[in-house]
């Protein structure tokens, strides 16, 4: 097949890619937030990273908003009015994402 | 190559998985993948839903037009062992699956027969540079038997923060024993941002490729 079949099947390929609307529909939070907790994490590495734990993390009610850093190594995350999740739960929801918590650290009282 | 070549190859694999890029078929709990590469003569498509940390199923189709079959069969993803470490992440996967195999890429009338495969990954990637091998063995008794190898370097030309496009540069080495050309060496252009990862390239004998990868 020459280059330019090739070439043309890629972009048809990219053309389906709405296929993600069955995802959530709230973008990925890329700006940084008020967070109630701080976690240091390690093997944040990529940006697949980042969705992994955006998403583990916003399946949950209790979750208003999730920012991942993959320069300092941090996963922000500011709960709903009245709500919270326990360090171990964290903990849990990361590790099960495939990544391992080094410290989780409370900014404020929920 | 025999059932038990074969065999003895997914036996292999499995060792060499001792304990599990940015193309995961393994993701995270209830996370789905689906992706569609085409190369050459070739097009695979393939459906991934994580179910536990470390164990994936799915679906796979692959259409040969050049050796002429197709196949279509589920297939498990495994994760064998994870290193996170503060500044880089190291991998190891293995994936099987089984399935049917026809002798003609274009329709399922023709024969059929069990076919199966098996493979195994391991990767390495910091921020900035990114490692990957990969084999994979294929058989479908009467209609072919083929054993593939590729070897990735890949190089971040800037650091991306979260939700930004992510662009590598990629230099892959191919190696099918079974071709004419046994070794072909391709540059390879990937662009991953948000769920999408995006790769085009061309081996330096002209088959180009490309893939397109979802997570969902």
């Amino acid at each position: 097949m020459n280059l330019i079949k090739t070439f043309a099947v890629a972009f048809s390929l990219a053309a389906i890619s709405p296929l993600p609307a069955f995802a959530q529909s709230r973008p990925a939070q890329t700006a940084p937030i008020a967070a109630d907790v701080v976690v240091s994490v390690n093997g944040l590495v990529c940006d697949f990273c980042a969705q992994a734990i955006d998403r583990s993390f916003r399946r949950r009610a209790e979750v208003n908003a999730v920012h991942v850093d993959l320069t300092e190594k941090l996963v922000s995350i500011d709960f709903r009015p009245n709500q919270n999740l326990d360090d171990d739960t964290i903990r849990d929801i990361i590790t099960r994402a495939g990544y391992t918590v080094t410290n989780v650290r409370r900014t404020a009282t929920p | 190559m025999r059932l038990p070549a074969f065999a003895a190859l997914a036996a292999a694999g499995a060792a060499l998985a001792p304990t599990n890029s940015d193309a995961r078929a393994v993701t995270y709990p209830g996370g789905w993948m689906a992706m569609a590469e085409h190369r050459d003569e070739s097009t695979m498509v393939e459906t991934m839903l994580t179910l536990t940390p470390n164990f994936a199923i799915g679906w796979h189709d692959e259409w040969d037009a050049e050796s002429d079959w197709q196949f279509h069969g589920p297939m498990v993803a495994g994760l064998a062992k994870r290193w996170n470490m503060p500044d880089a992440q190291a991998n190891i996967f293995w994936m099987a699956g089984a399935g049917v195999a026809y002798d003609d890429a274009e329709s399922i009338g023709g024969d059929a027969e069990p076919a199966a495969y098996v493979g195994v990954e391991a990767d390495w990637e910091n921020r900035r540079f990114y490692t990957l091998y990969q084999a994979r063995a294929f058989w479908a008794e009467d209609i072919d038997e083929t054993f593939s190898q590729r070897l990735r370097l890949g190089v971040a030309p800037y650091i991306a923060e979260a939700g930004a496009l992510h662009t590598w540069a990629i230099l892959q080495i191919d190696h099918e024993p079974e071709e004419e050309n046994q070794v072909s060496v391709s540059p390879v252009l990937r662009l991953f941002k948000d769920t999408t990862l995006f790769e085009v390239g061309a081996s330096l004998d002209g088959d180009a490729f490309a893939s397109v990868m979802f997570y969902f």
